[in-house]
């Protein structure tokens, strides 16, 4: 009888499986040990209510992908949402994007380039949001930027402490690899947006 | 909580908690009886059974299908989830406005003036220009991180202190750089001291611009006399009129207050349309028992009417192919402000105040010689933040009336100062500025969707 059947093969796959997961850490954590997730935020002039521009600066052409499909999905509902109108009931307003459409975009983001954010992290961070406005976004030719515009409820101070705290706490208890959020301007900078 | 009502054979429902407005045809408008918000499994059957007589159980069917399709996608008989929002972290904002009470003077006795014909009742003054720089020092301190400054030069008549508000202008502006701040300035004048000087100064400074006049000139004479009690309409409306004229794309308003005298008001609407104002305001005068004038619950139903009357004038305008912007019908419904904007309404005694011309500080221009809302003095160096307290209090959610109601996230518990006025209390509602309020809100929906 060879060794490895007297260890069960049960116990041969664990192991196996086992040393397999050690090799996605390390080649996991290489890989993302640079990748840095930066989150810009500029005033928006002429912007009355908090609406700001946020770039997103995605280090590697993977996560712009990611980004896309997801913006590419969220897209395609809505067009499907527009061409199945109501025959009785018809609504007159109706916002680019709302608050779950935006909650989808960023679980879809995330999940794909953070694996396995929590969900209700997210969720929090996006009941801060009112509405995401893309028609505008657009990628940065030649770079690995993407623009995308956002219309938010609550006080640009507030975005900075509640949001991106909750990012940041969310990331450090819960993400497999390294990943950091960065503000590039004070806060000082940052709240006229709050008019 | 949903609204249903009907304009120009057109079935609205607002859905206030999300803020979704929806047209319906009949048969939905009437299904919409039946519903609260709560269905259930036998929901379907019973209004199939309540409705049978007038359409068929397909059709019923069919309708009632879509609304509930509506409020599982929350967009009727929504949630209302933003209860949370409003607490006085969220709410308490730096000071970004001020009302500039450059003088406490009239040169008009305009019979309905609420700030007892331009000095609220303090003595008539005007405002030093050392006062009025510390008026700008305090904002600019209070302001926080806040860019964008707005400081609106009222009266009495701001123009009887011209002067003031020329060298406050240029020291706010000798300031912008250093503390990375934009002034915007705004200026409500009757125009009767109006000259070419103060035309372009205004063009050249103001970010906005009120011009008071009441429309025709048999309404505007009654009310808005000299001190003399002569009528004022041939005196102003050739400088407005240049004014605007020189005023290019910038923001002007022509404003005017209505009474029991002309609740026919569309017509004083139009006569100023006709006159070359493309954009009007049009207030009631709303003082209670202070004033004769006034508009009280007995002329309620006449000024209803007379709000969907206009509307419908003015959809007949824009849908003719002119312009013209009614700012009372102007409403943002696919945006509008930030929820906590909307929570906090118009933001008096917390992001804005006025200063008298001795330099006491009050929540609101409104309330000005009234000790109670008295929060400091701009010479003596004192602001009470405390102060702000029960304004920051005074969200939808806090006031009984307002909670459950459908036009709460519109009106934002209305205006404070009214309230005081003839409740007793700021965080009481005017019953007759809600009824005239609600109406207001179903016109603009119904103007921004036909125009």
């Amino acid at each position: 009888m060879s060794k490895f059947k007297k260890l069960g093969v049960d116990t041969v796959v664990k192991v196996r499986n086992f040393l397999f997961m050690l090799f996605v850490v390390f080649v996991g954590a290489c890989f993302c040990k640079n990748s840095v997730y930066a989150v810009r935020v500029f005033e928006d002039a002429g912007s009355s209510c908090g609406s700001s521009k946020i770039v997103m600066g995605f280090e590697t052409k993977h996560e712009l992908s990611y980004f896309y499909s997801a913006l590419n999905r969220v897209k395609t509902i809505l067009k499907e949402r527009g061409e199945k109108q109501p025959k009785n009931v018809q609504q007159i307003n109706s916002y680019d994007f709302t608050v779950s459409d935006f909650a989808e975009l960023f679980r879809i983001h995330l999940s794909g380039c953070l694996r396995g954010s929590g969900d209700a992290s997210i969720m929090e961070i996006c009941k801060a949001f009112s509405r995401i406005v893309l028609k505008d976004s657009q990628s940065v030719p030649g770079t690995n930027f993407a623009v995308i515009y956002l219309k938010y409820d609550l006080f640009l101070e507030n975005f900075e402490k509640t949001i991106l705290n909750c990012v940041r706490e969310s990331l450090g208890e819960n993400q497999f690899f390294p990943v950091e959020f960065v503000l590039d301007l004070p806060v000082n900078q940052l709240s006229p947006v709050r008019e | 909580m949903i609204h249903k009502y009907r304009f120009r054979n057109t079935n609205f429902v607002i859905d206030g908690n999300s803020g979704a407005i929806h047209i319906v045809d009949d048969i939905s408008y009437d299904i919409l009886d039946y519903l609260d918000g709560n269905f259930f499994d036998y929901t379907e059957e019973y209004i199939v059974k309540k409705l049978s007589d007038k359409y068929s159980r397909e059709k019923i069917k069919e309708a009632y299908g879509e609304i509930f399709k509506m409020y599982k996608s929350g967009k009727l008989f929504s949630e209302d989830i933003h209860e949370s929002l409003a607490t006085e972290e969220n709410l308490n904002s730096p000071i970004k406005s001020v009302c500039l009470n450059v003088a406490h003077d009239c040169n008009m006795q305009c019979k309905y003036c609420f700030a007892s014909k331009g000095d609220f009742g303090c003595g008539r003054e005007l405002m030093a220009l050392e006062t009025a720089k510390k008026a700008v020092d305090f904002v600019i301190k209070n302001s926080g991180g806040i860019h964008n400054l707005e400081m609106d030069f009222f009266g009495g008549e701001p123009l009887m202190n011209f002067e003031v508000v020329k060298e406050t202008v240029k020291y706010a502006r000798s300031l912008e750089k250093k503390y990375n701040k934009n002034f915007r300035f705004t200026i409500t004048t009757n125009g009767i001291l109006l000259d070419d000087e103060k035309i372009d100064f205004i063009n050249s400074e103001m970010f906005d611009v009120v011009l008071s006049l009441d429309g025709r000139k048999e309404i505007n004479d009654k009310y808005r006399v000299t001190r003399g009690g002569v009528g004022t309409y041939d005196m102003v409306v050739p400088k407005f009129q240049k004014l605007v004229a020189a005023r290019g794309d910038k923001s002007y308003y022509a404003r005017g207050t209505y009474t029991k005298d002309n609740i026919n008001f569309s017509d004083d609407v139009l006569h100023m349309y006709s006159l070359g104002f493309k954009h009007i305001s049009m207030e009631p005068a709303l003082c209670g028992d202070k004033f004769e004038s006034s508009i009280n619950e007995k002329y309620l139903d006449g000024v209803l009417k007379e709000q969907e009357n206009l509307c419908n004038k003015l959809i007949d305008i824009k849908l003719s192919g002119k312009n013209i912007d009614f700012f009372n019908f102007n409403i943002d419904i696919n945006e509008g402000p930030c929820i906590l904007k909307r929570l906090k309404g118009c933001g008096c005694g917390n992001d804005y105040v006025a200063v008298t011309p001795n330099g006491d500080i009050y929540s609101c221009h409104q309330v000005v010689g009234e000790e109670k809302f008295k929060m400091g003095n701009i010479n003596e160096n004192t602001f009470d933040a405390k102060l702000k307290k029960p304004f920051l209090s005074m969200t939808i959610y806090h006031k009984e009336k307002c909670r459950d109601c459908w036009a709460k996230f519109y009106c934002s518990g209305g205006c404070a100062a009214k309230n005081h006025f003839n409740c007793g209390n700021i965080m009481n509602s005017y019953d007759l500025a809600c009824k005239m309020q609600k109406k207001k809100i179903e016109c603009s929906v119904a103007y921004q969707y036909f125009v």
